[in-house]
């Protein structure tokens, strides 16, 4: 039988296109405990690698013969290894070229909509590490908001469009993901915006991103809006984009909220959270749809692999935006937060410039979930 | 990445000589090599020789663990550091220590979980750069040895006794985690060293889970030792404080 070998795209549209998988997870147990690829219809068999050594034979009746089987890994080496054994033993699956390292690495871009007078805007799913990006494109020109390290995915995503990149946005300094703003800033000419409440510390130069600033893009003007909505961090800023979509940055999830520790500042800045997502964004018009930087669950994607709900639809539906009491609100995103991200003490030096580590090192720093949020 | 020198030097005359005392602390010898600082003349091996190790300069040195046998599985991608271990292993005795060398980040939680999957011990993980030094205790399968020697202590008794407690679990082990103010002597060695004992005081005779400090503790009996006690159940089961020596 032979051994197929998918790449991260292709997987990534199985996912999206809501199709049927069985994946047979050779890492150890507690890495897919933490971590692992997730579909609206996937199915799991974890068996670490290292359980199979002596053969496969005991797994055989465990994999359906009429689904396809995806092996997955790591890094791939484990992956190659089990799968060829499972076709020697009769059995035709697939492995995931270059494992959870590039699941976690592929950008997966979905126009969100048409803008007006030709605009468009998309969504850089980062589906393995529930990263979102955008980019805003109008007539010639692009705008970039919170991109991933990957700066080559949006540079060459701009010279498909024939759009030159004019200015790149971080809504807040990460902690989770390692930023490609500065950059792709750096490579096209384009002007970096960062919150100067969350720059304190970066050895870099950069424009203030700060309430009321306003940029057009491209002929036909498409309005970027910032509106200051503190929180998550203290400079976290949110966009209004042709006055439709609602860039919340990582203070408003569709299934979640921001969580107000990952600066070490919680308790000082939970108040700054509850202001804005209880009254700065309670003065905006419902019918703005919410497009995030993360999500954290599968179910939070649309059909079309989107994520983005009606702000009117979230303050319904969203636990974070109901919790009437303030007290209760305070220990809600305080209490019994979940596990801070991996290495996001680290991840916030590369993303002030202090440190620059090798992108294996930077690979390794991004391994596992975002956990950039409480429910 | 610099090798590393070991100088062993009789305890007793290394406390006396000049040595000890100006290469307490990191001390340049030439512009190559120095001491590093973390020699050791309690514990790491036995209590008997100061074991100075050279590093060189710009490395340092790394403190080193006393195993059986050493497996190279640098620059090797998964599964491929396991797939050796798991064969190197082979030709180990039950209760000899296998360090492997890797380099691979992953191997680190995949042998720790392979380990405890087929009944060996990981004792730990020394980094230095970018290598790794895996320690693995080879599993026994032999039946479980009836405890025999009739004078046993707990584990709380000898935290209040003031007799000495001896561990008899392998170095590398020992390195990992042991009793404060502990004595290590290996089992396999302790026949070669009972004159280091005192055969008037207390020993408490401690290894993981009493089967190795049952045998020793017979041994010293039947050597003229008048106090010994086995420690039961051993340091699997231990919740005080440890020491480590990496």
């Amino acid at each position: 039988m032979t051994v197929n070998k998918w790449t991260a795209a292709e997987v990534a549209r199985k996912v999206i296109d809501n199709e049927e998988l069985f994946i047979l997870d050779v890492r150890n147990h507690d890495a897919f405990e933490d971590w692992k690829i997730e579909g609206h219809k996937f199915e799991y068999l974890n068996i670490p690698y290292f359980e199979l050594l002596d053969g496969v034979e005991e797994i055989l009746p465990k994999l359906p013969p009429d689904k396809e089987v995806l092996v997955v890994c790591a890094k791939e080496g484990s992956s190659v290894m089990v799968a060829e054994m499972l076709s020697e033993a009769g059995r035709e699956v697939a492995y995931l070229e270059g494992g959870m390292k590039s699941w976690s690495s592929y950008l997966e871009p979905i126009k969100v909509s048409d803008l007006e007078n030709g605009g468009e805007l998309y969504q850089f799913v980062r589906l393995g590490k529930g990263c979102l990006s955008y980019m805003v494109i109008s007539e010639g020109e692009a705008a970039i908001i919170d991109a991933v390290r990957f700066t080559d995915v949006f540079t060459n995503f701009a010279k498909e469009k024939g759009v030159e990149i004019k200015h790149v946005f971080d809504t807040h300094l990460h902690a989770d993901h390692i930023s490609g703003g500065r950059h792709i800033a750096a490579n096209t000419g384009a002007t970096y915006y960062l919150p100067p409440k969350d720059a304190t510390e970066v050895v870099f130069d950069y424009t203030p991103l700060t309430e009321g600033l306003n940029v057009k893009i491209g002929a036909s003007q498409i309005d970027v809006n910032a509106l200051y909505s503190p929180g998550h961090t203290i400079g976290s800023t949110s966009f209004v984009i042709d006055n439709q979509f609602l860039l919340t940055g990582d203070i408003l999830f569709i299934d979640s909220i921001g969580r107000p520790d990952l600066a070490g500042l919680a308790e000082d800045w939970v108040g700054d959270l509850r202001e804005t997502l209880y009254s700065r964004y309670r003065e905006l018009a419902e019918d703005l749809v919410v497009l995030p930087a993360h999500f954290m669950i599968i179910d939070e994607l649309n059909e079309d692999g989107t994520v983005a709900r009606r702000l009117g639809d979230l303050f319904k539906e969203n636990h974070g935006l109901n919790i009437e009491d303030e007290a209760e609100f305070r220990r809600t995103v305080t209490d019994n937060l979940p596990p801070q991200p991996n290495a996001y003490e680290q991840i916030r030096q590369v993303n002030m410039g202090k440190i620059t580590p090798n992108n294996d090192e930077q690979t390794e720093m991004e391994i596992g979930p975002n956990r950039c949020a409480v429910r | 990445m610099g090798y590393i020198i070991i100088l062993v030097i009789d305890f007793q005359q290394a406390k006396s000589m000049e040595i000890y005392k100006r290469y307490s602390a990191d001390v340049v010898i030439n512009n190559d090599y120095f001491i590093a600082k973390y020699y050791t003349h309690i514990g790491i091996m036995n209590s008997e020789f100061a074991y100075f190790f050279i590093g060189n300069n710009t490395t340092g040195g790394k403190c080193m663990i006393q195993a059986n046998y050493q497996l190279d599985a640098k620059g090797l991608a998964c599964p491929m550091p396991i797939v050796k271990t798991k064969k190197a292993i082979k030709d180990l005795e039950d209760g000899q220590v296998l360090e492997v060398q890797a380099t691979d980040k992953g191997s680190k939680a995949d042998l720790a979980a392979w380990a405890s999957t087929v009944g060996h011990q990981y004792l730990g993980t020394v980094e230095d750069g970018d290598v790794l030094y895996h320690y693995i205790r080879k599993g026994s399968n032999e039946p479980v040895v009836e405890k025999t020697f009739e004078h046993t202590v707990s584990l709380d008794e000898i935290e209040s006794g003031d007799g000495l407690i001896l561990d008899v679990r392998e170095a590398a082990e020992y390195a990992f985690g042991h009793i404060q103010g502990a004595t290590s002597i290996p089992m396999g060695e302790l026949e070669s060293r009972l004159e280091e004992l005192d055969k008037e005081e207390e020993i408490y005779v401690i290894c993981r889970t009493g089967k190795r400090s049952d045998l020793a503790a017979q041994l010293l009996a039947n050597n003229g030792y008048k106090k010994v006690y086995n420690v039961l159940p051993g340091m699997n089961e231990w919740n005080g404080k440890i020491t480590k020596e990496i």
